[in-house]
């Protein structure tokens, strides 16, 4: 079945494609802990976790996705776990659990509902207490493997921090964790959030009640896989290249993301490209950067950065030069005549990460975008 | 009513049909945004598309601006009757200005219902793809595949060149270019009048009749103290001042500044550089300016 060419949305079924080494890496390391898919956006951590899960469903696990972009508040979002634990063919038949879960369900709801608006915050707090007692209490008895995927948990949290306080947030962390201690058994849990959860966490002093969840990194398709998506979505586009395009291709791109191959077939689609050569290619990567625009992220740093502006441009304009990136050594040494301290490069290095500018692999750090370090060469240091 | 045909953009349109219609209820959707500057025809392009859509028996919603009331769109969009068995479309003009409107939690929920399995598919038309879709740390960031339609082409591709040759010698059409020109439909809509036999009024009356409804609405969504404001600057008839605006809108008060400021980011008007150390602004849109000053504020003295 032809893959089909998506931008943006994740991907399902035969559309996903490649990380299979990930994907078994995922599985051994979900049988002793709990994971975190650490990566930036677009790199396809929730087509992934998608995957993860239609592939335990076959192994006869329970798994349920829930994305917290939707969810308004804690008691919701014990609440939405239930449900969707309900939904479960393993856990429906757990008689007891479906019992229990369907005795209690509604009564909260209806004192959630009758409270809201007296003194919300407050109640909707205790409400919130009760529901993660009874999920806690009865996500024990679930009998079979259970995995589930929480996307956008960062999300989630910032919202709580907006909406009610950091004593809040911090409840909220300590019930998840207690939750997960207390289900350690049957239940794995991971959390998918593209802006870091951790580093969330450090910044509100937070980080032991996340402690037992390991760091699962997912990056850039090797070689091999970028090769074999960039053959299945140009088959699906009726469009043909030949394996020395598809190599100028992909370091064009240079950070191989699903995300970037998906843009590039698409402008190659666009230009109604049949048989693909090297100019093809420029074309099409050259129509991309017109019509992006990224004046917002030299903005940004005029905005956002105050004092350490100037620090960050000088690191963008360095790291720009290398398609590849560059050390973290010779970062530092670039950076010295500027009487940075390391302390300070290590935490402008980690906002330019968070903010999305910059990638990290192992010491290397490089542009996000290829598209963003183009511009920025172009503009600032040509 | 929409023209008869498109003679353009005849390709993206087909790729963007093939696009949707792949998308299927087992799945996550493929959104699209639609992005072209003022006049290139974004909003009669989504109707073609919703003509299309509905040809192939596919549930299609087109909600259009003003978007005034935040609250009853966000309602109206989770209130789609999503169609079961086949993907149903929900198609946006100016999609931008929704999301500008919507908080942060109200976007995050909008995100969530678009990209789950089964969803509408969501195509949106815009001036640029919003910063709500540039932003790294924006709930849309990179969400949509986007196509990007080219400007109205020149006037006379619209007329068979007797014709044109005539409408240009036609006293009259001085006055009347700068209405329609650079709109790639408001030029359909007048040559299809005009080469039929029709005046040069006669053939904008017929345009601004087409438009009635969309300017009403357009104007009706905006505060008192803006609508006299728009109506100072299409009163002028050239680049205003702001002292031209208070004067022939009638203003007393420091709303001008604020009022400028919000038309100009609705792309309703547009900054033309200075005189006498003050900013001047025009409508973006000529014929609405036309329409403002025939039918709105009559009474209002035009210089």
């Amino acid at each position: 079945m032809a893959i089909t060419l998506k931008i943006g949305s994740p991907v399902e079924g035969s559309d996903f494609y490649g990380r299979l080494h990930e994907l078994e890496l995922a599985q051994k390391r979900l049988k002793g802990n709990n994971l975190i898919l650490a990566a930036p956006r677009r790199v396809g951590k929730t087509s992934f976790s998608r995957k993860m899960l239609t592939i335990i469903h076959k192994e006869g696990w329970n798994g349920i996705f829930i994305n917290l972009e939707g969810i308004p508040n804690i008691s919701t979002f014990f609440k939405t776990v239930y449900e969707e634990l309900l939904k479960q063919p393993n856990v429906s038949k757990s008689k007891q659990v479906a019992e229990f879960i369907k005795k209690h369900l509604p009564n909260n709801i209806d004192l959630a509902a009758k409270i809201a608006g007296v003194d919300a915050s407050i109640s909707l707090t205790q409400s919130a207490s009760n529901d993660f007692a009874i999920l806690q209490e009865n996500l024990q008895k679930i009998e079979e493997p259970t995995l589930i995927v929480l996307d956008e948990l960062t999300v989630f949290l910032e919202k709580l921090l907006r909406d009610e306080n950091e004593g809040i947030v911090k409840d909220f962390l300590g019930q998840f964790r207690a939750l997960r201690q207390t289900t350690n058994n049957h239940c794995r849990w991971i959390v998918a959030s593209s802006i870091g959860v951790r580093n969330f966490a450090s910044m509100h002093n937070l980080s032991d009640t996340l402690n037992d969840f390991a760091e699962f990194p997912l990056g850039a398709y090797d070689n091999t896989e970028a090769t074999g998506l960039v053959k299945e979505l140009t088959k699906s586009e009726d469009i043909e290249i030949d394996a020395a395009c598809t190599q100028y291709l992909l370091e064009k791109i240079g950070w191989n993301i699903p995300y970037f191959i998906q843009l590039m077939i698409s402008q190659l689609s666009n230009i109604r490209v049949h048989q693909v050569k090297r100019q093809d290619i420029d074309a099409a990567y050259e129509n991309l950067l017109r019509t992006a625009s990224f004046e917002t992220w030299s903005e940004r740093l005029a905005k956002e950065y105050s004092t350490h502006e100037a620090d960050a441009r000088r690191i963008l304009d360095y790291i720009c030069k290398a398609p590849d990136g560059k050390e973290r050594n010779d970062i530092n040494n670039w950076m010295a005549e500027t009487g940075i301290s390391s302390e300070h490069l290590s935490t402008l290095l980690m906002t330019l990460e968070n903010d999305g500018y910059l990638g990290k692999t192992g010491t290397r750090r490089f542009f996000r975008s290829p598209l963003l370090r183009d511009y920025w060469k172009r503009k600032f240091c040509e | 009513m929409m023209p008869k045909h498109l003679p353009l953009y005849t390709d993206i349109s087909t790729d963007i049909l093939n696009i949707v219609l792949r998308n299927n209820t087992t799945t996550i959707p493929q959104h699209l945004l639609v992005c072209g500057k003022t006049g290139c025809g974004k909003s009669h392009f989504l109707q073609y598309l919703a003509e299309q859509l509905r040809k192939e028996k596919r549930q299609t919603v087109v909600l259009s601006p003003p978007y005034t009331y935040r609250k009853e769109t966000q309602s109206l969009i989770s209130e789609v009757p999503v169609d079961t068995t086949k993907t149903t479309f929900l198609l946006i003009d100016d999609f931008d200005q929704l999301l500008e409107d919507l908080e942060i939690d109200e976007q995050y929920t909008l995100r969530a219902y678009l990209f789950k399995q089964g969803a509408p598919t969501l195509i949106g038309t815009c001036q640029q793809p919003p910063t709500a879709t540039k932003d790294y740390k924006a709930p849309f960031y990179d969400a949509f595949r986007l196509f990007f339609l080219s400007p109205a082409p020149p006037l006379q591709m619209f007329f068979p060149s007797k014709v044109y040759g005539k409408l240009i010698a036609d006293k009259g059409w001085e006055e009347a270019k700068p209405l329609i020109d650079g709109n790639i439909y408001y030029c359909q809509y007048f040559a299809q009048q005009y080469t039929k036999g029709k005046s040069i009024n006669e053939s904008i009356d017929h345009v601004l009749k087409e438009n009635n409804r969309y300017f009403m609405l357009l104007f009706s969504s905006l505060s008192d103290s803006i609508q006299r404001t728009l109506a100072g600057i299409a009163a002028c008839k050239k680049e205003a001042t702001i002292s031209d605006i208070r004067k022939l809108g009638k203003i007393e008060g420091s709303n001008v500044p604020s009022a400028l400021l919000r038309l100009t980011e609705k792309a309703i008007i547009k900054q033309v550089g200075k005189r006498k150390r003050n900013y001047s602004y025009i409508m973006s849109d000529q014929l609405f300016a036309e329409w403002l000053r025939r039918h709105l504020f009559p009474s209002i003295p035009t210089e």
